[in-house]
């Protein structure tokens, strides 16, 4: 029985100048019953022939390896010269008392440029507590240390705990006077860039949408696990942002800003397993504002803008 | 006459000349490797030379065991193999991989004397030769030009005797369908392996 693969293997390992005895006779056979095989044994050769053939001709003349001997010779002056260079200043000798020297050195700067670094932080933080907005001072206020007139600001808060709230015991319901990191947040990001801002509401749309999206349950009721996460996420972001603008008198970002936090406010602070009672209201504000719409106008001007700028 | 061993010896002890003598006898055979290595002779003068300046410093480690053009050609394949990884960085790095250069860019280094055949010829096996992969490149070298066994490249190159087995029937199969006059149309590759014809 004759197999063209294996044939072609013989014929590999007969390449090689390697196959045991017993090829040959059993080649000599598929290659003279196989036409195929036999094709196959004379192109590789001819292939093989011809790349031979090339050697012998694709060498240069004479007059280069002149040039090439010359060429080397510099090379290996020059090397040589460099080589002695190395030996006089890369010696051991030599290496290990100026790394270590190097490494104190580096060690030293960077030390002397964390501590100032940490006085200007300090100091900045400090301006930027007094001056940003009287909520941020709040928060500050909050932060550090317990304040006196601190139950007077508090009716203020603007989402109560629902009765039925499913939520574990140990967490109070999301407020505007959280401790969120507002005054590190402003001085740390000198300027909101239309991409950071088309991002945080091409993520409040998606989370809007997918809130306005889901489906109820069997039980009638909505699993928002994953939008409520979100929404405490891009709570935060969207309040520092809301800052910046306001204290960077960009109105028509705060505007928007404004609009959403709400909105990603009572998303945040949703039960577990919402009833449709629950949500029916958020959704209706949803529409009233249309609030997805404007998102995705303002995340297609940002996005253009950014992409202006680059 | 001064024979080889002597040369060694008296490049050893630091005689550049005696450098140069050694490498005047295996200059061309390290050259032409590189060349259909490379299908450049820029890149081949600066790869043989690179070889020659990497054994100049390290000639005192050689110690006779083998012969010398043994120890050279272990150098030279390092070199093309590293030649390779720096030229796949360069491509990362977002660099302009190098084309097969036309016959006609490269004719002034050549004596080519035999005229329009063995131009095409030439031109067909360095196009024959782009079409491998720089490793496929270099083990059909190392077995068709220097004559190396399987075993011998697979310990020069790091890998396996299979691997340099199945890379070389590879290599074979694509250089005769390009080069092979009587190539028929692959209809080998095309049959699934135990089938019968």
């Amino acid at each position: 029985m004759h197999y063209c693969n294996h044939t072609r293997e013989k014929i590999n390992d007969l390449d090689f100048n390697h196959p045991g005895n017993h090829i040959y006779p059993s080649l000599l056979a598929d290659l003279t019953s196989c036409q195929s095989c036999k094709d196959y044994y004379f192109s590789v050769k001819e292939a093989l022939v011809t790349f031979h053939q090339v050697e012998l001709f694709a060498m240069p003349g004479e007059a280069y390896w002149h040039r090439y001997e010359a060429a080397l010779r510099t090379k290996l002056i020059q090397d040589k010269a460099a080589n002695m260079l190395s030996r006089t200043w890369l010696r051991p000798g030599w290496m290990i008392p100026a790394t270590l020297a190097l490494m104190i050195l580096v060690a030293g700067a960077w030390w002397g440029l964390r501590e100032r670094s940490e006085i200007k932080i300090a100091g900045a933080k400090k301006d930027a507590v007094e001056t940003i907005s009287p909520i941020v001072n709040l928060a500050a206020t909050d932060q550090s240390r317990p304040s006196p007139n601190r139950r007077k600001r508090e009716p203020v808060k603007p989402a109560k705990p629902r009765k039925d709230d499913a939520r574990p015991p140990g967490k109070k319901p999301y407020s505007l006077f959280d401790p969120v990191p507002f005054a590190e947040a402003a001085i740390n990001t000198p300027d909101l860039s239309p991409l950071q801002l088309a991002r945080h509401f091409e993520k409040a749309q998606l989370v809007l949408r997918s809130f306005r999206n889901t489906p109820a349950s069997d039980d009638a009721t909505f699993d928002l696990g994953y939008e409520k996460s979100r929404a405490r996420l891009l709570l935060r972001e969207n309040i520092k942002f809301r800052l910046i603008a306001e204290a960077k008198s960009d109105l028509a970002t705060e505007d928007v800003l404004s609009n959403l936090e709400p909105l990603l406010l009572d998303l945040a602070n949703l039960s577990e397993r919402p009833t449709a009672d629950e949500i029916q209201p958020i959704k209706e504000r949803m529409q009233k504002k249309e609030i997805v719409a404007a998102l995705q106008i303002y995340t297609t001007s940002f996005a253009s803008i950014n992409a202006d700028a680059d | 006459m001064i024979n080889e061993n002597e040369l060694i010896a008296q490049a050893q002890s630091g005689d550049r000349e005696a450098f140069c003598e050694l490498a005047r006898g295996y200059q061309r055979r390290i050259y032409s490797l590189a060349l259909q290595h490379t299908r450049d002779p820029q890149d081949a003068e600066d790869l043989s030379q690179d070889v020659w300046l990497k054994a100049y410093r390290a000639i005192d480690s050689f110690k006779g065991e083998a012969s010398f053009y043994t120890w050279l050609r272990q150098i030279t394949i390092n070199t093309l193999l590293n030649q390779q990884r720096s030229q796949f960085f360069a491509w990362l790095g977002g660099r302009k991989k190098r084309e097969f250069v036309p016959l006609d860019d490269i004719e002034p280094c050549f004596q080519i004397e035999a005229g329009l055949h063995q131009n095409l010829l030439l031109e067909q096996v360095m196009q024959a030769l782009g079409e491998l992969t720089p490793r496929e490149r270099l083990i059909f070298l190392l077995k068709h030009r220097e004559g190396m066994t399987c075993d011998e490249i697979a310990k020069a190159c790091g890998v396996s005797a299979g691997t340099i087995k199945k890379a070389l029937f590879r290599t074979v199969r694509k250089l005769r369908e390009k080069l092979g006059a009587n190539a028929p149309t692959d209809e080998f590759s095309q049959l699934a392996i135990g089938e019968k014809s």
